[in-house]
């Protein structure tokens, strides 16, 4: 046995240039599927990034039902104290609360349902693109009495601009009609222009009078340094709040839709993945049946000399895996390499995001490879490549001796 | 000269096994490329497909303003003649007039804004898929003028469950209030936050005579057998409208989304890396055979080279013998790949997991591939280029052949 696979070995290298296709065929097949996968990988981050960049957040902390029928009479206290613990875990990147409610929004020129949100001015940036994406005047200031900074597109649709104020008219945790006039300090810009049409910020003091609050706030929002460690975050968010007076929910819970259709679009690639592999196995079958070919004289020889049927399958099976071996290594690092070459770049997709409102800096993308995704790629192109040889290695062990000999 | 094509035909005869091997991996590279493109567009037309069944449409007649201001007044006038158009264009399966109004909905102490959508329950479950979507009580019915549909979240609101009553208030069309006593007779869920959010439906003709509409809609939303069918019947209704200042227009669903517009080009783009991708593949399988099979003619060459062929004619043979397999194995590959498409076009490819997609959302993601002459022709493109490309290699390594090696070489 040992002995097979020493010739096998030997056969490889006896022939480099050979060897050399049909590794080729293995490395390319599998740098195709991991390059790709590295832009999917980056187009979801993207858009997970985007679902939760401007309310939503990685976990949320809400009163019991508070999703299923959002209102500022289902409120939580501050808990001050806990959000400050929290903000000192490493992997939190922010914790902040707000107060959320819905209000008409009136000038002369229109009367429309916004979202009011109330904000801690300072921590909102820790946990949201909306301080950031100000683009006229200025964002809020903590404990600052009807200032409201608005989207871009509010000011558009309400045909206002700085300075001007709004009325706006809601009802109060009470269930009575609160009636205030804002004066706009600011406008921000983030990807989604429906967004920016339908929200309003305010300080979070303001709100809570607004609202007939007191000090206590509709939802702590927490944001991890990385979206993916949500699901650890979210346990150690709900260890310190009490299930019975708090929900805690992370951001797949919050946007159902998004997480559905990003998992239906994960196994639909699949698809997609089987054509390339179905290439890829195609390929290397026939560049195998083309090498049993132009062995065939070879191959006579060694059954002439009495070698078993079985032995020189077997040999050709151990060629087929190590050259599959060796072609998995040779294009996984030839993927490492040129992903990485591109998550430093990026690969700029402005071209199809052009005047992607949706997209808005998306335009650029960071593509990248996980170990799971390395481990399963190469572990499966190495087993289709196997599979693929079985066929010309049994049409190497059927070669007839005496014909194969005198056959050029 | 003219021998050339003769020998490279009968080279191709001679090693029937070899030229089989490569002919096989160009007619297998023909095949699985119409097979995939095909599969791509399928899944660009079923994303269309699950977006204008939601709301949009295909196309939209609308007043010109209607899309951008919203208000009541731009309105159409004498639907019946515009529905008539529409039903009689090309390629229109079903067309559904609507008023789309905001209206102040409230219940005991709770009020929200939402957008009232006027709907001919009947023509409305032909265009959208609004009548699957009701999860709760039941759809509209003409015969129960003050029933209405509201979205999931809306009713969560305002806390309202089926029979529960509503009070809706908004501006009619000549500027009076419109007030109204409706009930909820159904609850929808679509899936899409802005819907469930702040929508909901009730009859066209109470909805008219609620808001002094009679005899005027918003918009009428057409659906069409096919996307592809969008610039024929846009073009066809919108020849038939008619003219002068304030005259109904014909948009289409990009212009009505170009969100998700945009979002389907965008994916475009990624299929466009998908497909160069394959394209290496397969173009790596090709080049494997016709490198293998010109080294294991290095001999023969060297024969050619010694008895006194010029290495140009034999670099040209090859090419030759390149093109004349290309034309045989492409033929036979696209045979093979549309019996293959057309196979799976039948009943639709459906991915595990989408039935659960379609009862939340009312999504279908079963992909019919789509076989179209962009199809055709872009594969012949590459394709060749392809075989072009990987017979040009080996030609020019014939022309530095060394006859006495060559002759040597085993």
């Amino acid at each position: 046995m040992l002995m097979i696979v020493a010739t096998a070995w030997r056969n490889l290298w006896r022939n480099v240039r050979r060897t050399v296709i049909l590794l080729s065929g293995v490395s390319v097949g599998l740098f195709g599927v991991l390059f790709y996968i590295g832009f999917v990988n980056a187009y979801f981050e993207q858009m997970k990034e985007n679902a939760v960049a401007t309310l939503t957040g990685h976990v949320k902390v809400n009163a019991p039902g508070y999703q299923e029928n959002p209102s500022p009479s289902k409120n939580i206290p501050a808990d001050e104290d806990l959000l400050a613990e929290l903000r000192k875990d490493p992997l939190i990147q922010g914790a902040a609360s707000r107060v959320i409610g819905v209000a008409m929004a009136a000038n002369p020129e229109r009367t429309e349902q916004v979202t009011l949100v109330g904000v801690m001015a300072d921590e909102e940036a820790s946990i949201s693109a909306v301080p950031g994406g100000v683009t006229q005047g200025r964002w809020l200031r903590d404990g600052e009495d009807r200032a409201l900074v608005v989207g871009e597109a509010f000011l558009k649709r309400y045909k206002t601009k700085l300075d001007r104020r709004v009325v706006l008219m809601a009802y109060n945790s009470q269930g009575d009609i609160a009636s205030e006039a804002f004066k706009i300090v600011g406008a921000f810009k983030t990807d989604t222009e429906m967004f920016d049409e339908q929200h309003v910020y305010t300080s979070l003091s303001e709100a809570q009078k607004f609202f007939a609050l007191g000090d206590r706030v509709t939802e702590h929002t927490i944001v991890g340094v990385n979206i993916n460690d949500a699901p650890v975050v979210r346990e150690k968010v709900a260890a310190k709040f009490d299930p019975k007076t708090y929900q805690v929910q992370a951001w797949t819970e919050l946007v159902p839709l998004l997480t559905d259709m990003m998992e239906l679009t994960k196994s639909t690639l699949w698809i997609f993945y089987g054509v390339f592999y179905l290439a890829m196995g195609f390929g290397i079958a026939n560049t195998f049946l083309m090498v049993v070919h132009e062995r065939t004289r070879e191959l006579g020889v060694m059954l002439a000399l009495g070698v078993s049927k079985g032995l020189i399958m077997g040999m050709m099976m151990i060629e087929a895996v190590l050259v599959a071996i060796a072609g998995a290594i040779v294009g996984g690092g030839i993927s490492i390499a040129v992903v990485a070459y591109f998550a430093k770049v990026g690969l700029d997709f402005s071209f199809a995001a052009e005047g992607m409102e949706m997209w808005g800096g998306a335009g650029i993308m960071y593509p990248y490879l996980t170990a799971d995704n390395l481990a399963l790629v190469m572990s499966l192109t190495v087993a289709i490549a196997v599979v693929m040889s079985l066929y010309p290695a049994w049409l190497a062990s059927r070669v007839h001796p005496v014909e194969a000999i005198r056959s050029l | 000269m003219n021998t050339l094509p003769v020998m490279a035909w009968r080279n191709l005869g001679r090693n029937r096994r070899r030229t089989a091997l490569s002919g096989a991996a160009i007619a297998f590279a023909t095949a699985l490329l119409i097979f995939f493109q095909a599969l791509q567009l399928g899944s660009y037309d079923s994303m269309i497909e699950n977006t204008v069944r939601i709301n949009s449409g295909h196309l939209q007649i609308q007043h010109p303003e209607f899309r951008e201001e919203g208000s009541i007044v731009l309105a159409l006038e004498d639907p019946d003649k515009l529905l008539k158009i529409a039903d009689n264009a090309p390629g229109v399966v079903a067309a559904s007039p609507r008023i789309v109004t905001g209206m102040l909905v409230s219940k005991k102490d709770q009020s929200f804004g939402a957008m009232l959508m006027g709907i001919d329950a009947a023509r409305e479950a032909r265009v959208t898929t609004i009548k699957t979507l009701v999860k709760e009580g039941e759809y509209l019915d003409p015969a129960d003028p003050q029933g209405v549909i509201v979205g999931k979240t809306l009713a969560g609101n305002l806390g309202a469950t089926i029979g529960d009553e509503l009070i809706l208030m908004g501006t009619s069309y000549d500027g009076s209030t419109a007030a109204e006593r409706v009930h909820v007779r159904g609850i929808f869920k679509t899936g899409l936050p802005e819907l469930d959010r702040q929508s909901f439906y009730a009859n066209l003709s109470a909805v008219q005579q609620w808001t002094w509409m009679e005899g005027r809609v918003h918009s009428i939303a057409i659906l069409l057998d096919d996307n592809r069918s969008i610039n024929k019947a846009r073009d066809a209704i919108a020849a038939q409208l008619p003219t002068g200042e304030d005259a109904p227009v014909v948009l289409d669903w990009k212009q009505i989304n170009p969100g998700i517009d945009q979002a389907i080009r965008l994916d475009k783009a990624f299929g466009q890396v998908m497909l160069f991708v394959l394209v290496m593949i397969v173009g790596f399988g090709i080049m494997n055979t016709f490198l293998m099979s010109a080294l294991e003619r290095t001999r023969e060459f060297g024969v050619m080279l010694a008895i006194g062929v010029r290495p140009r004619t034999c670099a040209w043979m090859l090419i030759l013998e390149g093109q004349l397999l290309f034309l045989v194995s492409f033929l036979t590959g696209t045979v093979v790949g549309t019996l293959v498409t057309l196979y799976f076009s039948r009943d639709g490819i459906t991915f595990p997991g989408s039935d659960a997609m379609y009862e939340s959302y009312g999504m279908s993601q079963t992909i019919f591939p789509s076989l179209t002459g962009e199809v055709a022709y872009m594969t012949v493109g590459m394709v060749w280029v392809i075989v072009a490309l990987v017979s040009a290699y080996p030609a020019w390594r014939i022309t530095r052949l060394r006859p006495v090696q060559a002759l040597r070489f085993v």
